[in-house]
């Protein structure tokens, strides 16, 4: 059941997160890089939110982390889990429901 | 090189109450994060100190940093969610388990010796030096490893330091109460072992030493670190 006020500002860095990773695992640096590309340099997250999220979202078990070596760097990379999975599945249905809402009360005020 | 911000930044975090273990997490990651800021604008062609003081910049203070873990409950320790019970209850029920935990060793034990005991002969001298280890045992050394180790936690987390003298108080205080004896005879019935609790106006004196004691010996390992810790800093300033 969707929840009927969603703290839909507060949990945009989790879902933005969850998003890119549900496409494949990245690490920190690479998913703040993916942010600003997706969204054509609209929307940033700042380092001091990014790894925050990062490490509260594996705490709550919606993502998992491992080391891994890359260019000769010890990375932590992230994915999702399978509950991070169902999250973030409803995230999404709480921000799409969202946004109709205020897209629906914004054409109203325009049409008013 | 280690950026000298990046020391401060686990101090900060560690101060903050965020978990040791997502402490060295987060330093590790946005250490490598600035790192992979300064390559890009290497790459770019800019010199390595205009690189590096632009990506200081991109990565923003480490105030901002902090704030972004204090505001994630999950990542605070225990400790510092709940510090009065952590530092108040813990410490005394940490004492009891280990008390009642050794004391049920021993019973154990001298129960499975009964029928060794009753052939064997135990000097009163030496029935009396047992005696006397099980009251060091239980009424000095395991008071002072459970108040030293839960004022090295607090220490080691950067807790405000009333909470592990707190810790200290509570634990000396209890145990100037209690009382402990092991009466461990050969012959017939071979022993026993006791404890018990008690309040008396005559010995108020000696356990208010027995406290203090205590006290000063379970402070003096954290009272050592914070020494140096201070001096570090002097010597680095």
């Amino acid at each position: 059941m969707p929840t009927k006020n969603p703290a839909f500002m507060s949990g945009v860095p989790a879902l933005i997160v969850l998003r890119l990773l549900s496409e494949r695992e990245m690490y920190g640096y690479e998913i703040a890089r993916s942010i600003k590309l997706a969204t054509h340099d609209a929307l940033s997250l700042g380092e001091g939110v990014l790894y925050p999220a990062l490490h509260a979202l594996e705490s709550r078990g919606l993502l998992r982390a491992r080391s891994r070596r890359a260019d000769g760097r010890m990375r932590i990379y992230y994915s999702l889990t399978a509950r991070g999975k169902r999250h973030l599945a409803r995230l999404t249905e709480d921000w799409r429901r969202m946004s109709r809402s205020v897209d629906s009360l914004l054409g109203g005020a325009a049409h008013g | 090189m280690v950026d000298q911000r990046f020391n401060e930044l686990r101090e900060q975090l560690l101060r903050e109450g965020v978990g040791a273990r997502h402490v060295r997490r987060a330093v590790s990651e946005i250490e490598q994060h600035f790192r992979q800021l300064i390559d890009e604008r290497v790459a770019r062609g800019m010199s390595e100190h205009d690189a590096r003081i632009e990506a200081h910049g991109a990565l923003g203070t480490n105030r901002i940093l902090v704030q972004g873990y204090a505001a994630q409950p999950e990542l605070r320790t225990w400790s510092r969610r709940w510090p009065a019970i952590w530092f108040t209850l813990m410490p005394l029920a940490g004492y009891l388990a280990l008390s009642v935990t050794s004391m049920v060793v021993l019973v154990t034990v001298v129960h499975h010796m009964t029928n060794t005991l009753r052939h064997v002969h135990i000097a009163p001298a030496m029935s009396h030096g047992i005696d006397l280890a099980a009251r060091v045992l239980f009424l000095w050394f395991f008071p002072w490893l459970v108040a030293a180790v839960f004022a090295f936690l607090a220490y080691r987390r950067r807790v405000a330091r009333h909470w592990p003298i707190a810790a200290i108080a509570a634990v000396s205080v209890f145990v100037s109460f209690l009382n402990v004896s092991l009466v461990l005879t050969g012959g017939d019935p071979p022993g026993q072992v006791g404890a018990g609790i008690g309040v008396s106006m005559d010995s108020l004196p000696a356990q208010a030493v027995h406290a203090a004691i205590l006290a000063a010996l379970a402070y003096a390992p954290l009272w050592l670190a914070m020494r140096r810790v201070r001096q570090t800093g002097t010597a680095a300033d």
